[in-house]
């Protein structure tokens, strides 16, 4: 098996835009560029030289881009003949990061489809069970490699872990603009799963009916709680986010609630004293709850709910 | 639909592979590829293997054995008033590929199903027409398939319809989104089979429910079938809420109020669509434009999702209230609980007897139904 040759290669023959062995997600150049000024390259990008002439990146995508970044002309690399084994480059490209770090999600679906598209899907599923210590099935591999092809936007989210792989499959299904107008959103208000679910869920409910697309509806939305409380922080705006598309959603349900809890609040009964109407108005029972330490507590909760049975107030809150 | 056209292969049970009644369905169905299957399991892994385990499961007919009982109580649900209705099971699942339809999550996985134990499903009407309570039995076999799915390829409805002419204790609902009525045709049913069409408005047949006759087709069978002396009843269920829908299911009902002979309507049901959660996730799987689920479903009392009771019960007051007004006969809701029955119609069931008895009377004046 020949061995590749340490050579000092002239940065502007690495063709750039060559990403067939491509593993490792863009990150950190600015660090490494630093690192490169002070302490040099340890360790050489692997390259092949390439039939028309160049060469292709198989390892060190980054410390390439650093060099670039700091002006350099050349770069010592280890560099693979034209007629190396592409087998073996891609299991070089794969192993190179693999060993070094936890591969990020786009890292796996990249490493997955190079093994897959050279050696077929067994030996990608191979691969995925050591990364993740589990097997896998064919069609979790095949979710896995869509990840590919989604928009960058989402891409980046989903390298950075704004976004969790359940929710980049479902991103997946969705128009390229919406999934990235959603991914954008996710990755500025870093929601946890459950509430991107929550997000995504009413998003598409309300596109569906309202026939608007979704990254019109987040515009929408978005510029209206931006006005509405130009000083939100994060967590504040996520959160009126999410109220303002489930009022979206479930506009009647929504008004009907909030005169419901008005009523309910014009009824001024102290904090000990709790009424809690049917969730979602469907059935007729409303519960009463009562919290107290003492019987003297419990006589004043008696005597407010005497009062409460003359309020007309009450009546009309059981009568809907 | 010519069910034959459609399947692309038949499985069959070795345990009802002998049976008279496999042997003429499958001369019937000659084009049919048809494979011995051993277990039920083969069945379930061919749908699950496929991406859209629903849809393969329509285009293939198992042919097996019912080997529990024949007929069951609905299986309505609590906190809301049932019907009553009992279900004859003689098969499972249907070819026809309605977005809401619940069966796509009732069986895990679904198959379309046929039971060829006939004897057997005889023998156990004959002791349930022989068993008299003192309320009269409403059977029917549409619950867990189309009444008339099976037309073209199996004689079971004909017989079922003879069998129910010769008493006068229970009555047999067919209940179909087909027009596959032409060998009801001549048949000594004596009025207790009801024919029962579902019905919905043009946009939602069109936007949710695959490879059904059009509204005008079920219209005009509907007005068929009465001439050859049936009893009918409608069903609107799922009614789907959206805008504008009121005026056209209105449009729908004036059309029935229109063919419905005095004396010949059993029943007309009202259902708003409701749906356990996890059929919104297949809905959104297999129908991808529909919007079918995207109203202001919240969860009921029984965890199915449904639409928000104000609006609900808004859609009832009107549309129940023009059904009640326009036909001669029984306008009821299906799974719905009092409150609802109140504000839509002015009563409850329970000041009429219930709902069951209120269905077993009008089976008694519409179908000659005797107990």
């Amino acid at each position: 098996m020949p061995e590749p040759s340490l050579k000092n290669i002239p940065l502007g023959r690495v063709d750039a835009n060559d990403e067939t062995f491509r593993v490792t997600t863009p990150r950190r150049v600015g660090l490494i560029a630093r690192s490169l000024a002070e302490i040099g390259l340890i360790n050489p990008p692997l390259l092949q030289e390439k039939e028309e002439g160049g060469f292709r990146t198989i390892s060190g995508f980054c410390r390439l881009e650093a060099c670039r970044s700091l002006g350099r002309e050349t770069v010592p690399a280890l560099v693979f003949a034209i007629g190396e084994d592409p087998g073996r480059l891609a299991l070089i490209a794969v192993w190179e990061n693999a060993v070094l770090r936890d591969l990020d999600l786009m890292e796996q679906a990249r490493a997955v489809r190079l093994l897959e598209n050279t050696f077929g899907m067994e030996r990608a599923a191979l691969f995925f069970t050591d990364v993740e210590g589990a097997p896998v099935s064919p069609r979790h591999l095949e979710r896995v490699m869509g990840l590919c092809g989604l928009p960058a936007a989402v891409r980046n989210a989903a390298a950075d872990g704004a976004i969790l792989f359940p929710m980049a499959t479902r991103l997946a299904e969705l128009a390229p603009e919406d999934a990235e107008a959603l991914a954008g959103l996710f990755s500025q208000l870093r929601l946890s799963l459950g509430k991107q679910r929550d997000v995504l869920t009413l998003a598409s409910d309300i596109s569906r009916r309202d026939r608007i697309p979704i990254r019109w509806l987040l515009e929408e939305i978005a510029l209206h709680v931006k006005e509405s409380f130009p000083d939100a922080d994060r967590n504040l705006m996520a959160r009126m986010l999410r109220e303002a598309l489930f009022r979206r959603r479930f506009p009647e349900f929504s008004k009907a609630k909030a005169l419901r809890d008005e009523k309910i609040r014009a009824l001024g009964l102290s904090p000990a004293l709790g009424w809690q109407p049917p969730e979602f108005f469907e059935e007729e029972t409303h519960k009463l709850t009562l919290r107290f330490r003492t019987m003297e507590e419990l006589a004043g909760l008696h005597q407010q709910l005497g009062e409460l049975l003359s309020r007309p107030g009450a009546s009309e809150l059981l009568s809907g | 639909m010519r069910l034959s056209q459609f399947l692309t292969k038949i499985l069959v049970d070795p345990a009802v592979a002998e049976l008279p009644e496999t042997a003429e369905l499958l001369m019937r169905a000659a084009g049919v590829p048809r494979e011995a299957v051993e277990s039920p399991e083969q069945v379930f892994r061919l749908a699950e293997l496929s991406p859209d385990p629903e849809g393969e499961a329509k285009r293939v007919l198992y042919l097996t054995r019912n080997r529990g009982a024949f007929v069951k109580p609905c299986p309505g649900t609590r906190n809301y008033l049932c019907c009553g209705y009992q279900i004859l099971h003689v098969g499972s699942f249907c070819s026809m590929d309605c977005s809401y339809c619940i069966l796509q999550t009732y069986f895990h996985p679904p198959v379309l199903s046929l039971f060829m134990n006939h004897r057997d499903l005889f023998s156990e009407l004959t002791r349930v027409f022989a068993d008299k309570p003192d309320n009269v039995r409403r059977l029917g076999t549409g619950e867990f398939t189309d009444s008339l799915l099976f037309e073209d390829i199996c004689d079971l409805t004909p017989r079922l319809v003879s069998a129910f002419g010769t008493q006068d204790h229970a009555m047999l609902e067919l209940k179909t989104k087909t027009v596959n009525i032409s060998r009801l045709e001549g048949l000594p049913h004596g009025r207790k089979t009801v024919v029962a069409f579902s019905m919905n408005t043009e946009r939602v047949i069109a936007e949710n429910e695959r490879r059904t006759a059009p509204l005008a087709a079920r219209l005009a069978a509907a007005a068929r079938v009465q001439e050859w002396g049936y009893p009918l009843a409608f069903h609107f269920d799922p009614l789907v809420f959206y805008p504008g829908c009121e005026a056209e299911y209105a449009g729908v009902m004036d059309s029935i109020a229109k063919l419905v002979r005095p004396g010949n309507l059993s029943w007309i049901s009202l259902g708003s669509f409701r749906f356990p959660p996890q059929l919104k996730t297949v809905i959104e799987r297999r129908f991808p434009g529909s919007s079918i689920t995207c109203s202001e479903y919240l969860p009921g009392v029984d965890n199915k999702m449904r639409l928000f009771k104000p609006m609900r019960q808004r859609l009832f007051q009107e549309l129940a209230g023009r059904l009640a007004r326009m036909v001669d006969g029984l306008v009821y809701f299906c799974m719905e609980d009092e409150a609802v029955w109140k504000n839509a119609l002015g009563f409850s069931p329970e000041e009429k007897g219930g709902l069951s008895g209120m269905l077993d009377r009008a089976a008694r004046e519409v179908c000659g139904l005797r107990g």
